[in-house]
């Protein structure tokens, strides 16, 4: 059973609106139980200073910890947030101990150290299973060319990713797009910066990254994008209009949550995954597997 | 041990553009990249140019590309490269973004050293003191001596995903360097160097991506002396303009409804009274909100949960510091 | 033609020092190097600096020290000032933000090193030179004084018999070019890339020793060369004092400490000549062979290692694939010092008015026959400052004078004939760099005999005479590397020429010179220093 208590952040609630009920769907239709963490905090994004962020994590985590259950992110950021913060209070106990005392006493919790944070991605390749994901597909994206987008802190650093027990976190995505029957898209650019954090202080700089990325991805032919990270989105599908004219060039590359990739795949429709809200318009990708659709059901 | 090296091999006095030589050599089992490219230049070409010194990690002259890979030629085995290498070979290039001089030499001063001294990055130390050091803990000194590891070796800057778009933005290296001085507890100059430090181009237009600390050879994890200096620069009130707006407003929406409101964040970032930003977001909030991919309006943004004890931490933090 | 106060060479400790310390005497300064200061081979010591500040040490226990190591050959005046003034330098370092490792009380720590009656030198985990280094370099910047780097010194200009200026190639351009000045300091370091087996950055190659020797200047105590105990066979790269300060032993192959044998308990820490001594007559056997020797430090704890010994514990896991604290690390002496060199004043003045000497190129008779452990940067911080006022004071009341462009053209003229030589030949500059450092690994090391040191110096003579018929591919252009390690080649070949002459002609054991021929110290005619001069092109001691 998987079971999880669920951090969807603030994003998915707030820019990127379809997110969160194109998440709750997949999970529940994959037979995830949910149980959604409503009274804990942002993780601090790497905004905030780490002064106050650990003791706001550590504060989720005992939650979770309460619970008995792993924490699921849908967030790249709120995962490397929060996942730094979970080593850096598991390998040093002095150091969570006087978190606990300062912060979370008074709350009458105690964070232990023995909270797991994964992100949905990272679920579905070890937790769930590919193989057991490729079983649930009914429309397959055959033929459908997907570029893979990470977010930083799927990437880095790398003691967060805990690679020597999960060497294969920077590659779930490629699998998790072939097993969905797509085409994944090899770009230099899916384990970069969207540009996102930086599109306050230096826009240029910003948006020439958001045009690099979604540019690079539809030279190498790509029909689509598919991001765990709604920070990503916010920037590869909000931004992209802006990216346009900052480049002097037409890119219109649609840009999937991960969520609504898979939840194509296994049966909901572009509506269930409230995919007109993207600013750049999914219909020509829609069109494409309406058509894969169409022939798989009508093979000539 | 039996070795090809593949280097890149140009001459601005004939060419316009490089290529790449094979050599085959051979060397000890523990031979370094740095030993390789010595035995090519006696056994093969004495006109190969390339930098190293100290030969042991601590000068930081000898970084290349091994494999397209940014590393440090004196701390890199070619055994250890070989495996590595497409079909057994090893492929030795200039750092990247830096411009090509001869062969692997490459402009190490505009690429890195310059905007170094550009940041000020000097103690100014307080000379009120008396004839005996200053009383510091063992456990500051050695986080400065983490910080103050690096050799300037060059390859966050090269791993930088800010400089790939913009050479002109000063980079992780020169910036560790200046966390390194305004942590020191010897130094009298915070405030001046966290201003400047402060400016365009600097600290603030980071990304925060953790490539410079990947690309780090030692443990100086400069993306994470980065976030130091903003928490600094933030907590002395140190700057203005939109990249402190926006990390206060996003400290302030958090502390108060325990998560972020991003219209709020959006407005406060380009400032309340900042008609033309504003008047900017427009179009990018106007398009969202017709797709109605778009935050709650702000006066709807509510409370989470929770929010009174995220306030209690928040409020205690700054009592604390 | 602009002409500069004060001309430093050299952007090591001793170069940065004498540097700042010119500038802050009100001095004009500019700081000429071959390559950027941050690249130093000062980067790579390990170890610390000397100062008397520890709980039941003194300054007096600290000189005695010092001329006990030197084996007779101190000056003690010298000694006296670099004792004396070791406080007010190392806690000017220390506030210019050095991080010199602290004590429970949060001032300075304190290690053993070889030598020394008790522990004495402050350190900075085991990466101090990098550390100083940078910080010289910081107040370097904050000075505002210019550097230019990639030059590389050809000749000292003289004229009217004084010092006024420098003629260097420009590596990135390629122009020989002249840069004048009042006052020039040679701080170009040793020659131990004479060497196979040396600690020496790639850089040591003598070049400013032998730009004065070529224009008369002695160099004194040429042979004695400083062997560090313990460095990685092969490469020379040393693995730091600090290990055996902190328990790491020198063992044979059956893991049976070397110390245990009668009369050389406490061998870690016994002056570093006795040591490699010692060393090396244990790893030539009976039958002339070699065996190994090896550094445990087994015995090292951990937390210890991440404080005192990370930087050399990463050299070994990058380079040897060896965990530090498990197995046996092979060792060997290697090259680590040069003592000898330019003779100088005890303010670094040479015979020549306007030219200074200071660091590892220069030699005053400070340390005699053996330098203790930790006095070295210690050396380069008093003699360095004190060399950065007697040069600023010089250049204040000196009165400049145009020098021609004749210097240069002479220089550009000998680098041409290089060329014109052709590189047809079979010979090449690379074969006789690798004959000369195997030459003076196998005769001139660490155990000297006079059969061996009269075939080294016919060697060298053999490699001069070779050295003469090569030539270059050309002159001038971009980054021409090739010329560079000619130009470093033809200086290597007269420090080591002056080297063995030297040894030669000091008929006993003292310090750094072991002779197996003459095994005693000879106080009644040796308890003196030698001095070689070029003359003719050949060596003569004087």
């Amino acid at each position: 059973m998987n079971k999880y208590a669920f951090f969807p952040g603030c994003v998915a609630k707030g820019g990127c609106p379809e997110l969160y009920p194109a998440a709750v769907k997949v999970a529940n239709k994959l037979g995830f139980d949910l149980v959604e963490m409503e009274d804990v905090g942002c993780t601090g994004a790497g905004v905030l200073s780490q002064e106050v962020s650990d003791p706001i994590n550590a504060r989720t985590l005992a939650k979770a910890e309460v619970l008995g259950l792993p924490i699921m992110t849908i967030c790249s950021t709120c995962q490397g947030v929060i996942g730094k913060a979970n080593l850096r209070l598991q390998k040093d106990p002095e150091y969570r101990e006087k978190i606990n005392r300062d912060y979370l006493a008074e709350e009458g919790l105690e964070y232990q150290g023995t909270t797991d944070v994964k992100h949905m991605l990272w679920i579905l390749g070890e937790d769930y299973g590919l193989e057991k994901l490729k079983e649930q597909v009914v429309n397959p994206l055959t033929g459908v060319k997907i570029a893979s987008f990470y977010g930083c802190y799927m990437r880095r650093p790398s003691d967060v990713l805990q690679l020597d027990q999960f060497p294969d976190r920077k590659k779930y995505l490629e699998a998790t797009i072939e097993i969905l029957g797509g085409e994944a898209v090899a770009t230099k650019g899916k384990g970069q910066c969207c540009g996102f954090p930086i599109l306050s202080a230096n826009e240029r700089n910003s948006l020439e990254m958001c045009g690099n990325h979604t540019i690079e991805a539809k030279k190498k032919g790509a029909d689509v994008m598919v991001t765990p990270c709604p920070l990503c989105h916010l920037e590869l599908d909000g931004m992209q209009p802006r990216a346009e004219s900052h480049k002097s060039q037409k890119i219109q590359l649609p840009v999937l949550h991960l969520p609504q990739l898979v939840g194509l795949a296994i049966g909901f429709t572009p509506k269930d995954m409230k995919m007109e809200r993207h600013i750049v318009s999914t219909k020509s990708f829609e069109k494409q597997i309406q058509w894969i659709e169409v022939l798989s059901k009508n093979p000539v | 041990m039996e070795v090809t090296l593949k280097i890149f091999r140009y001459d601005p006095d004939k060419e316009t553009k490089g290529n790449h030589s094979e050599y085959a050599i051979d060397v000890d089992e523990n031979a370094t990249v740095l030993d390789g490219l010595m035995e090519v230049k006696s056994s093969h070409d004495s006109s190969l140019s390339f930098k190293g010194s100290c030969r042991t990690g601590l000068c930081g002259d000898c970084s290349v590309q091994v494999n397209g890979k940014g590393t440090v030629a004196c701390r890199t085995t070619l055994a250890k490269a070989v495996k590595k290498g497409k079909d057994g070979v090893v492929s030795v290039d200039p750092l990247y973004p830096a411009k090509k001089i001869k062969d692997l030499i490459y402009n190490q001063n505009d690429f890195l050293l310059e905007k170094y001294k550009s940041m000020k990055p000097w103690v100014v130390s307080n000379l009120a003191h008396g004839a005996r050091e200053d009383e510091v803990s063992d456990s500051t000194i050695k986080e400065l001596q983490r910080v103050m590891s690096c050799t300037m070796c060059g390859l966050c800057d090269q791993g930088c995903l800010v400089i790939a778009v913009d050479e002109q933005y000063v980079g992780p290296a020169a910036l560790n360097k200046v966390y390194r001085v305004v942590m020191d507890p010897r130094d009298s100059s915070k405030r001046e160097k966290l201003e400047f430090a402060s400016g365009a181009r600097k600290v603030w237009d980071c990304t925060h991506c953790f490539e410079a600390t990947a690309h780090c050879p030692k443990d100086v994890r400069p993306t994470e002396s980065i976030f130091e200096l903003r928490d600094m620069a933030i907590k002395h009130g140190i700057g203005h303009g939109r990249p402190v707006n926006h990390h206060k407003s996003f400290a302030a929406s958090v502390k108060n409804d325990g998560w972020l409101d991003e219209t709020r964040l959006a407005i406060e970032t380009e400032g309340w009274f900042n008609l033309p930003g504003l008047l900017k977001l427009g179009p990018v909030g106007l398009r969202a909100f017709m797709k109605r991919k778009a935050p709650l309006p702000y006066f709807l943004h509510k409370k989470r949960k929770g929010a009174d004890a995220i306030k209690r931490i928040f409020n205690k933090w700054e009592r604390e510091s | 033609m602009k002409n500069h106060d004060v001309i430093v060479i050299g952007g090591g400790f001793a170069g940065m020092n004498a540097a700042i310390t010119a500038k802050l005497n009100g001095s004009e300064v500019v700081l000429i190097t071959k390559q950027h200061p941050l690249r130093s081979h000062s980067s790579s010591s390990h170890s610390g600096v000397n100062v008397a500040l520890n709980d039941g040490d003194s300054v007096e226990q600290h000189i005695q020290d010092t001329v006990e190591s030197g084996d007779g050959l101190c000056d003690s005046d010298l000694v006296e000032k670099l004792c004396r003034e070791a406080q007010e330098e190392v806690v000017r370092l220390d506030r210019w933000g050095v991080p010199f490792s602290r004590n429970e009380s949060g001032l300075l720590d304190f290690v053993r090193f070889g030598g020394s009656s008790i522990a004495r030198t402050a350190f900075a985990g085991d990466a101090a030179g990098h550390f100083i280094l940078q910080v010289l370099y910081e107040q370097i910047m904050r000075l505002e004084i210019p550097v230019l780097q990639d030059c590389l010194v050809l000749s000292l200009v003289i004229s009217d018999d004084k010092c006024r200026g420098v003629c260097y190639y420009d590596i990135p351009t390629g122009k020989t070019v002249i840069e004048q000045g009042n006052a020039v300091i040679l701080a170009t370091g040793g020659a131990n890339q004479m060497f196979g087996t040396t600690s020496s950055a790639f850089s040591a190659t003598g070049d400013g020793m032998a730009a004065a020797y070529r224009q008369g200047v002695p160099l004194m105590d040429m042979e004695f060369v400083q062997f560090h105990p313990t460095s990685l066979p092969g490469t020379g790269l040393v693995i730091t004092e600090m290990a055996r300060s902190l328990g790491g032993r020198i063992v044979d192959k059956n893991n049976k400490a070397l110390s245990a044998k009668s009369g050389l308990k406490g061998l870690e820490l016994m002056n570093r000549n006795v040591c490699s001594q010692v060393m090396t007559q244990a790893m030539t056997t009976k039958d002339g062979g070699n065996t190994e020797l090896f550094l445990d430090c087994s015995g090292i704890k951990k937390d210890v290692i991440k404080r005192q010994l990370y930087e050399t514990a990463a050299m070994l896991k990058d380079l040897q694939g060896v965990k530090i604290a498990e197995g046996l690390i092979p060792i060997t002496p290697c090259a680590h010092r040069s003592l000898g060199g330019i003779k100088v004043s005890a303010n670094g003045a040479t015979q020549i008015p306007g030219l200074f000497a200071t660091g590892g190129c220069s030699c005053s008779g400070t340390h005699g026959a053996n330098q203790l452990g930790g006095n070295a940067l210690l050396d380069n911080l008093v003699y360095g400052r004190a060399t950065g006022i007697a040069s600023s004071d010089y250049a204040a009341s000196a009165v400049a004078k145009e020098v021609s462009d004749s210097f240069a053209e002479d220089q550009r003229k000998s680098l041409r004939n290089l060329v014109s030589r052709g590189t047809s030949g079979k010979d090449s500059q690379t074969a006789i760099r690798s004959d000369l450092q195997k030459v003076m690994n196998d005769k001139v090391g660490v155990i000297r005999h006079k059969d061996a040191l009269m075939e080294a110096q016919k060697t060298v003579e053999s490699l001069q005479d070779r050295y003469d018929k090569v030539g270059l591919q050309k002159y001038g252009g971009t980054f021409n590397t090739e010329l560079c390690s000619m130009v470093e080649l033809g200086n290597l070949l007269d420090i080591a020429g002056a080297t063995v002459a030297s040894a030669l002609a000091r008929t006993e054991s003292r310090g750094n010179h072991y002779r197996s021929d003459y095994p005693k110290r000879d106080d009644k005619q040796w308890k003196k220093h030698t001095l070689v001069y070029r003359e003719n092109s050949s060596h003569v001691v004087k």
